[in-house]
């Protein structure tokens, strides 16, 4: 008896530590930054309001059909419709737009496909396969250089990318991206701007307020941001 | 025959606000276990609509309910020939009639039979409310009528409060679903 609880035991800690002893090898292998912990309580709680929501206004709907003007059904209803989906419906917003900073949100659209993997590209020599080999931005490639800082270049940025899933998906799309308006390279200077990498090199001088002004862009002395439609790929 | 239970007129809106919110939510949750463009276009553009759809329907049939029951005893006046109430309606208030003359008529096979006239101090309209069933006939104002208008809910509630009174409406309930008033017919008010 005692050494069937003992085999147990030590089936019982292999089973704890294996995952914690592969974890270590896996990290040793491929480093990968910590999670986002808030998000993920975030999310986990925005799922659960939602899922209890629906549950809520589905057996209402089922059990008081004929019924549902009654006192009981309406108070049933009014939690379900008025007083779970707000704060559901606000976090899966909050959740849904943070992960759609993700590369990942990006290239789950057909048209970014030769972007991303022109940036993954090791042998690339775009700007962006070199901010992204060399770890310059640490994660969400896309949003940091594709969006001005603040709310409202968050909500232009947003806006831009909805106006060209909608033009696709009702079939105006070229199939081609564009932007609606020429690139602001001011928004390398928000990285760039400050560095004293950058403040040191002499073809740099003057250089700021020329960009800020836009008679100037960095393309014009640096390599392209995205490979060109020579090499196959949109620009 | 039993007579089928009388549906509420804001149930089938009430049914439309649970069903687009229930819409709303799943592409919230969706939304939330993976994000793509098209389904960020879908839960923002028609998920958020819908449930706000769903609230503005929920909150209007709330406040018209609310306002319902805070007037529970209002007078309502009719014209001479004006229809209280249709056969067929749901239940929503007992009329005691004031002033004036109203004739209880039944759709028959040949065509509205009249039932019987009502006068000052008559109620009618307790069939459908103590059933639970849709209205049995249809009331008509034969002159000017003048009534006091009792809500369903409040009704119940003065039953408690007027002992006597309950006695008398639910004899006349009686006498009028046992086809007393018109043998072989089915019940009328």
């Amino acid at each position: 008896m005692r050494r069937i609880a003992t085999l147990w035991l030590g089936v019982g800690v292999c089973l704890v530590l294996l995952p914690a002893a592969g974890h270590g090898l896996a990290a040793d292998l491929a480093y990968q930054p910590p999670k986002d912990y808030l998000l993920e309580w975030v999310k986990v709680l925005a799922l659960l309001m939602a899922l209890s929501a629906i549950a809520l206004i589905a057996w209402t709907l089922i059990a008081y059909r004929g019924r549902l003007a009654g006192f009981r059904a309406r108070m049933l209803l009014f939690i379900g419709v008025c007083c779970v989906p707000f704060p559901a419906m606000l976090m899966s917003t909050a959740v849904g737009l943070e992960q759609s900073k993700a590369i990942t949100f990006c290239n789950s659209c057909h048209l970014m496909g030769p972007f991303v993997a022109d940036m993954k590209d090791p042998d690339s020599r775009s700007l962006s396969a070199l901010h992204f080999r060399n770890r310059y931005i640490q994660s969400e490639h896309c949003y940091n250089c594709h969006t001005d800082y603040g709310l409202f270049g968050t909500l232009q940025a947003k806006l831009g990318g909805m106006s060209h899933v909608w033009s696709e998906f009702a079939g105006a799309g070229s199939g081609l991206v564009r932007p609606k308006t020429n690139y602001r390279f001011t928004i390398c200077l928000n990285c760039h701007g400050q560095s004293s990498k950058f403040m040191q090199q002499k073809d740099h001088a003057g250089v700021v307020n020329k960009v800020v002004s836009g008679t100037l862009t960095c393309t014009k002395c640096h390599h392209r941001s995205h490979a060109g439609p020579s090499e196959g790929r949109p620009s | 025959m039993k007579q089928a239970a009388a549906v509420h007129p804001h149930d089938r809106y009430l049914w439309l606000s649970g069903l687009l919110t229930l819409f709303g939510l799943s592409t919230a949750v969706v939304f939330t276990l993976r994000s793509t463009p098209y389904l960020m276009v879908l839960f923002l553009g028609l998920g958020l609509s819908c449930v706000a759809a769903g609230v503005a329907i929920f909150a209007v049939l709330l406040v018209a309910d609310v306002r319902a029951r805070l007037h529970s005893v209002v007078e309502r006046r009719f014209k001479a020939g004006e229809a209280v109430f249709q056969q067929g309606d749901f239940p929503d208030r007992l009329y005691l009639i004031g002033e004036g003359e109203a004739e209880v008529t039944q759709e028959a096979g040949g065509g509205p039979v009249v039932l019987r006239k009502l006068g000052p101090g008559d109620f009618f309209g307790e069939v459908g409310i103590i059933g639970n069933t849709p209205r049995t006939a249809t009331v008509r104002a034969v002159t000017d009528l003048e009534t006091l208008a009792i809500h369903h809910d409040h009704f119940t509630a003065l039953m408690a409060y007027l002992p006597s009174w309950k006695e008398r409406v639910f004899d006349d309930y009686r006498r009028r679903t046992s086809g007393e008033e018109r043998p072989g017919g089915p019940p009328a008010g």
